[in-house]
């Protein structure tokens, strides 16, 4: 049982890190395998790490309190769950009117798992930003978004039968989104 | 009449080359002192990223020995023209991020979507090579030495522009 339990973690970790580089081969097969909670967990944990990051960031130059950046955190995990969820069905209405065929949970799942590349950057920009004192949020945390990119617009060309424009046109979108969300924290 | 493949690589280099175009006139904007400035850092940027992505093909090319064998040249063309047309993406958040929210972030896109798009690139590679990820490695490195080599051209030009 625990023996199991093992596998299909260290399962879930292989499917996470090769949604980094190899996203096709994770959306086309073991995706199906991945707990949804670890997904949700995977993008919620990026979330919540880069939006601290955002309130050390304007704590440090004075726009933001520490109860402030508490919050922002908070606002993350919130943002990274729900708000990705929001996306994915956005993106599965869209590509539904194209002819996508896949559920509403495989594409929260996908694009939560989605946020893999964004996660490890918010981890070790999280790193400098304690340790060096930088400001990191769009160094480390926007640029996390944008790696995500790869995997989402490999979710879409599965989604929509390998269409090209219309996958890069709805992850600018779902990008856009995301980029929009988070700038409205900032404000 | 253009065949289907030659149509889609004309699309393809249109669209890469409307994107760095794009990306280097962002990065010019803080950069260059002064419109004449920005437009010659566009432009060099430009023939920069070309060149580099002929360069990536080369390196391909040469390290792959399936494509090499069964498509040549224009297959590692095809495989980088595919794999950086999402740099798409990019570029209109790009323009987004700077011109919408004035986030000072062009370099931070460009570098992302070079080593994303150079990821990409190494996807196709492997779809077409066999899915074993020896062949994700030369497209990455390419990559990798493409986004270095504009971050060294834009110090160059700042220091040599003054």
């Amino acid at each position: 049982m625990e023996a199991s339990g093992a596998r299909s973690t260290s399962s879930s970790l292989r499917s996470a890190l090769s949604m980094i580089l190899n996203p096709a081969q994770v959306v086309k097969g073991a995706l199906d395998q991945v707990p949804w909670p670890f997904c949700l967990s995977v993008s919620g944990l990026a979330f919540t790490l880069f939006f601290l990051q955002t309130g050390l960031d304007m704590h440090r130059v004075g726009t933001a309190s520490a109860g402030a950046a508490v919050g922002f955190t908070f606002l993350g995990l919130a943002f990274g769950t729900a708000g990705v969820a929001l996306v994915a069905t956005v993106a599965w209405a869209l590509a539904r009117l194209l002819g996508g065929e896949r559920s509403l949970e495989w594409t929260v799942r996908a694009f939560c798992l989605a946020y893999t590349p964004t996660l490890i950057f918010a981890v070790v920009g999280l790193i400098f930003n304690l340790a060096a004192g930088w400001n990191t949020a769009i160094a480390f945390g926007v640029t996390g978004v944008l790696w995500a990119l790869l995997p989402v617009i490999a979710i879409l060309r599965e989604m929509t039968g390998e269409k090209l424009g219309a996958s890069l046109a709805i992850s600018t979108l779902c990008g856009g989104l995301i980029l929009c969300g988070w700038a409205l924290v900032g404000i | 009449m253009m065949d289907t493949t030659a149509r889609d690589r004309v699309f393809s280099g249109l669209v890469i080359t409307f994107c760095f175009a794009v990306l280097a006139w962002l990065n010019g904007r803080y950069v260059g002192v002064g419109g004449g400035q920005v437009a010659l850092y566009s432009l060099l940027g430009l023939a920069l990223a070309l060149a580099c992505l002929a360069g990536l093909a080369g390196l391909v090319l040469a390290s792959d020995a399936p494509l090499r064998r069964e498509a040549g040249w224009p297959g590692a063309l095809d495989a980088v023209g595919r794999g950086f047309l999402i740099l798409l993406p990019f570029t209109l958040l790009a323009l987004l991020a700077e011109l919408f929210f004035g986030w000072g972030a062009a370099q931070a896109f460009t570098q992302a979507g070079i080593m994303t798009s150079g990821a990409a690139v190494g996807v196709e590679v492997m779809r077409r090579s066999g899915q074993k990820l020896k062949y994700m490695v030369a497209p990455m490195l390419g990559a990798f030495a493409f986004s270095i080599l504009w971050i060294a051209f834009s110090a160059l030009f700042q220091k040599v522009a003054g």
